[in-house]
């Protein structure tokens, strides 16, 4: 398998439209690598670059080492996945797996010995002499995986593989891509604008916005160390709140639609040290650190908000709770068996712990 | 090259056509009637041979229906029909496994794969039923993922309405090629155009160089337009996508609502355009797809 080096890569459309800039990321063997972000971010054309499909205008790709730039895309050693895949309809599963060794001269006993072993690996070997229209939808999605493992790449590319698919099947997919990396040991690079996605497969993922790299991290720390406004608000589902707020002289509380909430001690000091005292910053929280359990809102009597709730939610294993605070709507993730319901007014309880405070000007995180 | 050469060259390829010797003899025509008589007859020769030369001179209006329909029952090609064209457009010059793979794609010997030329391919599906936008946008979509990840070729497709009749392919085969340039240059970043989608930039992509000049001049000139970055530019593309709406354009750029009217803000002291109003809208609106075409013609 294979180690990527993406060095300053930028890629400049002839309308001068700078899709991807100054992209830098080194990723290990057998790592399983996520591009996340908003339609138009870059993700897909960074991917296409790696592939070979859209052309490098400035900048360094490497694989294992060797300068990829102007190696055709067939001769880089990659296999793709895309969204929309397509069987050959007069094929059997078998053909469609072969078809593009067949197109590649590869030898017949070569290609019968890695269409088999693709088969076992994807639980297809009983599917083999089927046709397209004898497949459910979850077999056909593996025939296409097949037609990529066949190639024995050493860099596997998935561009939203599972976009198409129904909620129940993606998350099947899901599972399955999963262990295809753990069986393979192969290295992947993986495109989606599913948060949930990139939080459930990955070990590390880029996320991008206008073609820049925001953040390179882990899920978890994406999720409890954003770096800036965008990447807080685009991990997590519901998106994390932001309220405006202006800190005191001595960042010990900040000031938030007329209410007053302590700042825990080590965040008073982060934020005291940056010289933000007295400064109007951006504070984020999470919907499931916002409480409205009375004995929270008791112990944690110095970060209370009162609010009339606008939309009650059951999801079963949780409720979402809307209300408008400061001109901002905010969602609460509260326990099922809390009383409170739309129309009612109630008392929240922020844990300041989980607070996340962000510069306004530069939208970059100040503490987290 | 002279007459005599040329005229030996092209009758040799008019025996390649048709395995028949053929002479000239005095026929009262001037040497260069005689040079364009033998095209025809080499193209229409060329045509009647194989399906695909049929196919391929009709679609560009070499060949006229009177002649293409008197070859229809010899190639068992239906006149009635719905057929749907669709126009690819290859990066760089396109790959036999891009063809063999689209042939493979398509087994009804009623569906046509046409080579045009190195970078260009048409492709010809027969329907039992008009097929819907979504199935069309479906199947180019799969056409163009099966391209890039099996053949290693990054294509663009065109295509227009879906036409009843063999006589109405050429039409249908020009407003996709219409499709493709049109969709190149107000919207190079797409993938997929149709015809009946263009839009604003069916009629922009009339309009004289100098008359789009005079009129960026008037309202947001060239120089001041190649100040606006890329992140602004995105989000008006947004903006105008959700219909002017600030909530729905902060949602969908996760961006914080504050920070898009800030941006929006910073846009109207520039220009002087607040496209928060709708005229100003519709005026950065075609100034910008202007700024695009003339960017695509330079």
């Amino acid at each position: 398998m294979a180690d990527i080096s993406l060095k300053n890569i930028n890629k400049k459309y002839p309308n001068g439209f700078h899709a991807v800039k100054d992209f830098n990321l080194e990723i290990q063997d057998q790592e399983f690598i996520i591009f996340v972000g908003p339609s138009g971010c870059g993700k897909s054309t960074t991917l296409r670059m790696i592939a070979g499909l859209e052309e490098i205008t400035s900048g360094e790709l490497l694989i294992d080492g060797k300068l990829m730039n102007d190696v055709e895309p067939k001769d880089r050693d990659i296999a793709m996945v895309f969204q929309n895949y397509a069987l050959y309809p007069h094929m059997t599963v078998y053909d469609n797996m072969a078809f593009g060794l067949k197109l590649r001269k590869v030898p017949k006993d070569e290609i019968d010995r890695k269409v088999r072993e693709a088969a076992k690996i994807l639980d297809l070997e009983k599917l083999l002499d089927r046709k397209p229209k004898a497949l459910s939808g979850g077999q056909r999605q593996r025939v296409a995986m097949g037609r990529a493992i066949v190639r024995n790449p050493k860099v596997f590319l998935m561009d939203e593989p599972l976009s198409n698919l129904d909620a129940k099947l993606r998350v099947q997919m899901r599972t399955e891509i999963s262990k295809l990396h753990d069986s393979l040991g192969a290295t992947m690079i993986y495109v989606t604008h599913d948060q949930t996605e990139a939080m459930t497969l990955g070990t590390r993922i880029v996320v991008m916005k206008d073609g820049v790299v925001q953040q390179i991290d882990t899920p978890a720390n994406l999720y409890q160390k954003p770096c800036n406004l965008f990447v807080a608000g685009f991990i997590g589902s519901p998106q994390m709140n932001f309220l405006d707020g202006k800190l005191n002289d001595d960042c010990t509380s900040i000031q938030v639609n007329g209410a007053t909430l302590q700042v825990p001690t080590a965040k008073a000091k982060a934020l005291n040290e940056k010289n933000y005292g007295g400064k109007e910053v951006i504070l984020g929280i999470r919907p499931e650190d916002i409480h409205d359990s009375q004995i929270f809102v008791a112990t944690q009597s110095s970060s209370v908000i009162e609010a009339k709730i606008s939309v009650y939610e059951l999801l079963g294993a949780e409720v979402y709770l809307y209300f408008d605070y400061a001109g901002t709507q905010v969602t609460a993730r509260v326990d099922p068996r809390t009383t409170a319901r739309g129309g009612d007014t109630v008392q929240f309880a922020l844990d300041m712990e989980k607070a996340h405070f962000f510069d306004k000007e530069t939208e970059l995180t100040i503490t987290n | 090259m002279n007459f005599e050469e040329k005229k030996d060259k092209l009758l040799e390829q008019l025996n390649r056509a048709t395995g028949i010797n053929f002479e000239i003899s005095d026929t009262g025509l001037s040497d260069e009637e005689t040079l364009n008589k033998l095209k025809e007859m080499i193209i229409h020769f060329n045509a009647v041979d194989s399906k695909s030369g049929l196919y391929r001179l009709y679609l560009r209006g070499e060949l006229a229906y009177s002649d293409a329909v008197s070859s229809l029952h010899r190639f068992h090609i239906e006149e009635n029909g719905i057929r749907q064209v669709f126009y690819l457009e290859s990066q760089a010059d396109y790959t036999k496994e891009a063809v063999s793979l689209l042939k493979s794609l398509l087994p009804d010997s009623k569906d046509v794969v046409l080579e045009v030329d190195n970078k260009h391919i048409v492709i010809i599906i027969n329907y039992e039923s008009i097929p819907s936008k979504e199935e069309i946008v479906q199947i180019a979509n799969s056409y163009l993922d099966m391209l890039e990840a099996e053949a290693f070729t990054s294509f663009k497709l065109s295509y227009s309405k879906s036409v009843n009749t063999f006589k109405e392919l050429p039409a249908s085969y020009k407003d996709s090629i219409l499709a493709m340039n049109i969709g190149n240059t107000f919207n190079s970043n797409g993938r997929i155009y149709c015809y009946d989608d263009l839009g604003l930039g069916r009629l922009l992509y009339n309009i004289p160089e100098e008359e789009v000049e005079a009129y960026l001049n008037k309202h947001i000139n060239i120089d001041l337009l190649s100040q606006i970055d890329e992140e602004t530019l995105n989000l008006l593309d947004s903006f105008f996508a959700n219909d002017l709406s600030l909530a729905e354009t902060s949602r969908k750029m996760f961006i914080h609502r504050n920070t898009l009217i800030y941006r929006l803000d910073k846009f109207a002291d520039l220009t002087g355009y607040d496209v928060r109003k709708f005229s100003d809208a519709i005026t950065v609106k075609i100034s910008l797809m202007l700024y695009n075409y003339i960017r695509t013609q330079k």
